[in-house]
């Protein structure tokens, strides 16, 4: 077994992978984490973007929730595994979601992802904010943990979440307004998520979108069309371009230029 | 962030037989990493002027920049920039709108007075008190901005000769957050329409570049009403500033109401330095006028109540000090302790301030404003790395002995206190940089109008110093144990029972030139070039200090290079009258 593990690995390895390195361990809770790397190694000197994608219910963190082609250059990613809550099947269905879960960015898993990157942050030199991807039950983690930290979070791309921070089920954090989001739903993803769920998926993504918008947010949401409950190439472009709106944002959305002479003659910061 | 070359530049020379060249150039800009003499990049624009250019001017202009302003009114709109100029003159600054198709919109204009030749300093306008420019109206909305700084011999930068303005940290923000005494923390967004409840709160959430805008009201709270917890960034500074036309006033029985510094005795501080941020435009109202009422039991004693400072920039208890720090446009007022204290911190620029009747009740020997032991920021020697402007203080003085000593000491207007770092075991060592001390005015306080003591390369200049002393007799405006200072085109007038000034103590190398003596016991140092003579003031019973019709001070003043070219008031004024304050 362990040799053709190691012969799986080596085909991986050999493949035209967009990343170099894909590199398995163990989290604080035993479960297996997956880091997506550039070059086997850090660049000396170099810093880099940290991308964490989360997987939806009952997934786990390979592929880094389907973000890891992204390991490339300055960006290295994170997949990490967060268990699903077991059922008790013969209690009665109320199907709220436990705090403790992970949807709910429950203590045990917020802390987790903390030491998780932390760990990473000791081998990569890492900007000092990360940005978050996220679908289904990853989504609602990912949005979750960003309004709790706000000051880690530099994106949040989070499609198809069967709840959002409204209606009792989380806060809508007015320091995570410098954060760049950007939320999905599928044109044909209508169902909720939960007996107790007050709106299907896209009603209360769509919800969700005003109220950011309305506590002036820098968010971008939009409908999937002909799409039903899953991660298309539309889901992953909006991502995609909610990494690189992030990337270019360093300060906040109302600093419209901090330029700071510092680089060589022709290269100067800018914002937005 | 991105790293573009979105940025174009030119230096457009204007006249016959002027020259201009705009530069991007490395190691000519400020500095910003601690401990050492290395100078970041920043924006040079050279204008030379031969002796026969007539009408020339010589501007530095930015190019088209890409902008996304989140903010539809102009008057919350903030430009701000670390400017060096050759000369102490006028810099005129435009700032355009240009639409999609790069066509100009509209723009605003202003003035920006240096305060001193080859010395960085930070200029901040706001959009709404800059003047329109030219055809059409300013457009936040548009995507495009060019910023021009120009110089000219029209603003009396002299002809035949050579210039140079050096342009860094740039920066151009709207409001992030807003604060109202009627907000929320608990469901305030921090917008306008749904703002936050306490100033604290909006630090907490600051990011650097942040502005936040204080809405009219009071802030009453039991502990700091502003208590700075983040550094901003060399280009995108921290501000807590007054809403366009609007009047917050903070209040609080504690030490300290606003506070920028980390740490205590019993717990010092390895946080990051607190560094780049503003407080301006606020009214810091101590509560010296309920002690006898409501806090008479904690006179004499070290309580928040009688020694509440109003606007503290501490750096005592911090491994990583304060600074880059602008203090501008506050009214303080009340503080049973100190007016502005700073503390072992360093670039800080103290403007157009009022602090008036604060110290009363402290057993600490406050000031209306205190610039004590500063450290050494980075390794340059010279310059005028503190700046002291513009600021008006009077009726600061203490009632109580200092606990120190068990006599009544200071309750000065200003004073400049140790940069030579002896007293309290500072770890500091002596300061290298330079402070200016320009165009204030400082009278009926308890100690002296404008101090320094055990102090190292001061200079005084323009400053109208009056009728102080109420309580001490240190001198209108003294010079104890000091080397390198200089008192040039101040006004001086004392009671007939006080002394003018003093220089004394272990001093060396100070120059006492230029200024006009009226009063006093006859306890004077003239020095070089004196006038003696009553300033005609118009009217200084009623606080009005301006020079009436016939003053000697007029024309009197020494040109040096650091005379001041704006007066209390923001206006231009002529570089060669003593004293603050223009004439009518």
């Amino acid at each position: 077994m362990k040799s053709l593990f190691t012969l799986l690995l080596l085909a991986f390895s050999l493949s035209p992978s967009s990343f170099a390195a894909e590199t398995q361990f163990k989290d604080s809770e035993g479960q297996a984490a997956y880091l997506y790397t550039p070059t086997e190694k850090p660049i000396e000197g170099k810093t880099y973007w940290l991308a964490i994608g989360v997987h939806g219910a009952g997934g786990e963190g390979k592929g880094g929730g389907g973000i890891g082609y992204w390991a490339k250059d300055d960006v290295i990613v994170l997949g990490p595994s967060f268990l699903q809550p077991k059922r008790d099947e013969n209690a009665p269905k109320t199907d709220g979601l436990p705090l403790e879960s992970y949807q709910m960015c429950g203590p045990t898993h917020e802390a987790k992802l903390k030491a998780m990157i932390a760990e990473v942050g000791k081998t990569w030199k890492l900007n000092p904010k990360v940005f978050l991807h996220g679908f289904s039950a990853g989504a609602q983690f990912v949005h979750r943990f960003a309004m709790k930290n706000p000051e880690m979070v530099a994106g949040v791309s989070a499609a198809s979440a069967g709840s959002w921070s409204t209606r009792g089920f989380g806060e809508i954090n007015p320091a995570a307004s410098k954060i760049t989001f950007a939320i999905s739903c599928g044109q044909y993803d209508r169902e909720k998520s939960g007996l107790t769920s007050p709106l299907n998926r896209l009603e209360w993504m769509q919800e969700f979108a005003k109220a950011l918008k309305d506590a002036h947010f820098d968010v971008e949401s939009r409908v999937i069309p002909n799409t039903g409950h899953k991660a298309t190439a539309d889901t992953m472009a909006l991502a995609e371009a909610c990494f690189q709106r992030a990337r270019a944002v360093n300060f906040s959305r109302t600093v419209m230029l901090a330029c700071d002479f510092n680089a060589t003659n022709s290269s100067v910061v800018t914002q937005r | 962030m991105r790293r573009t070359r979105l940025w174009s530049l030119s230096g457009e020379p204007k006249g016959k037989a002027t020259t201009a060249h705009a530069t991007w150039e490395a190691a000519v800009g400020v500095i910003e990493k601690q401990g050492t003499f290395e100078r970041t990049g920043a924006l040079r624009l050279r204008v030379n002027s031969a002796a026969k250019a007539e009408a020339w001017s010589g501007t530095l202009r930015t190019g088209l920049l890409p902008v996304s302003c989140p903010e539809t009114d102009v008057s919350k709109l903030t430009l701000a920039f670390d400017l060096s100029a050759t000369s102490a003159r006028a810099v005129r600054v435009l700032i355009e709108s240009y639409n999609a198709k790069h066509e100009r919109t509209g723009g605003r204009e202003g003035l920006i007075y240096p305060a001193s030749p080859e010395d960085y300093q930070r200029h901040v306008l706001d959009l709404g008190a800059m003047k329109p420019a030219g055809e059409g109206e300013f457009n936040a909305a548009d995507p495009l901005v060019q910023i021009s700084l120009t110089i000219s011999d029209e603003l009396g930068w002299a002809t035949g000769a050579f210039h140079q303005l050096r342009l860094d940290n740039l920066s151009y923000a709207a409001p992030a957050f807003y604060v109202s005494p009627t907000g929320k923390d608990s469901s305030g967004l921090g917008t306008a329409d749904k703002p936050l409840a306490t100033i604290n709160k909006a630090l907490e959430l600051a990011q650097p570049g942040d502005i936040i805008l204080l809405l009219d009201g009071t802030f009453l709270r039991k502990n700091e009403v502003a208590n700075f917890v983040r550094a901003g960034m060399s280009a995108a500074w921290i501000t807590v500033k007054n809403h366009p036309g609007q009047k917050p006033v903070l209040t609080s029985s504690h030490w300290n109401l606003v506070k920028i510094g980390k740490g205590d005795a019993g717990k010092p501080s390895s946080d990051p330095a607190l560094a780049y941020l503003e407080v301006r435009g606020l009214t810091i109202h101590g509560v010296a006028e309920e002690v006898e009422a409501k806090y008479k039991a904690d006179v004499g004693k070290a309580k928040g109540s009688t020694n509440g400072n109003g606007l503290s920039v501490d750096g005592r208890y911090n491994t990583n000090k304060p600074h880059h720090i602008r203090i501008a446009d506050n009214e303080v007022l009340q503080c049973p302790g100190g007016g502005i204290s700073v503390i072992h911190a360093d670039y800080v620029q103290v403007e157009n301030n009022h602090t008036h009747n604060n110290c009363h009740w402290m057993i600490y020997a406050g000031s209306g404003i205190s610039i004590y032991q500063p450290f050494n920021f980075d390794t340059t020697t010279g310059g005028h790395k503190m700046l002291v402007r513009n600021n008006v203080a009077h009726h600061n003085y203490c009632t109580q002995p200092w606990v120190a000593t068990g006599k009544l000491s200071d309750g000065n207007g200003i004073i400049v206190d140790d940069t030579q770092n002896h007293q309290n075991k500072s770890p500091n060592g002596p300061y290298h940089g330079g402070l200016l001390v320009q165009g204030n005015l400082s009278y009926d306080n308890g100690g002296s109008g404008m101090h320094s003591y055990a102090s190292d390369n001061v200079d005084f200049i323009n400053n109208t110093v009056c009728n102080n002393n109420t309580v001490m007799d240190y001198g209108q405006l003294s010079v104890t144990a000091c080397g390198h200072v200089r008192v040039l085109n101040n006004i001086l007038v004392a009671p007939t029972d006080k002394p003018l000034n003093r220089v004394n103590g272990d001093f060396h190398d100070v120059l006492v030139s230029h200024n006009l003596f009226w009063g006093g016991n006859g306890e004077s140092i003239a020095g070089e070039n004196a006038i003696l003579a009553d300033p005609l003031f118009s009217n200084a019973a009623k606080g009005d200090f301006r020079l009436g019709k016939g003053s000697p001070a007029r024309g009197a003043g020494g040109a040096w290079e650091i005379a001041p070219i704006v007066d209390g008031k923001g206006k231009a004024r002529e570089n060669d009258q003593l004293g603050a304050v223009q004439s009518p």
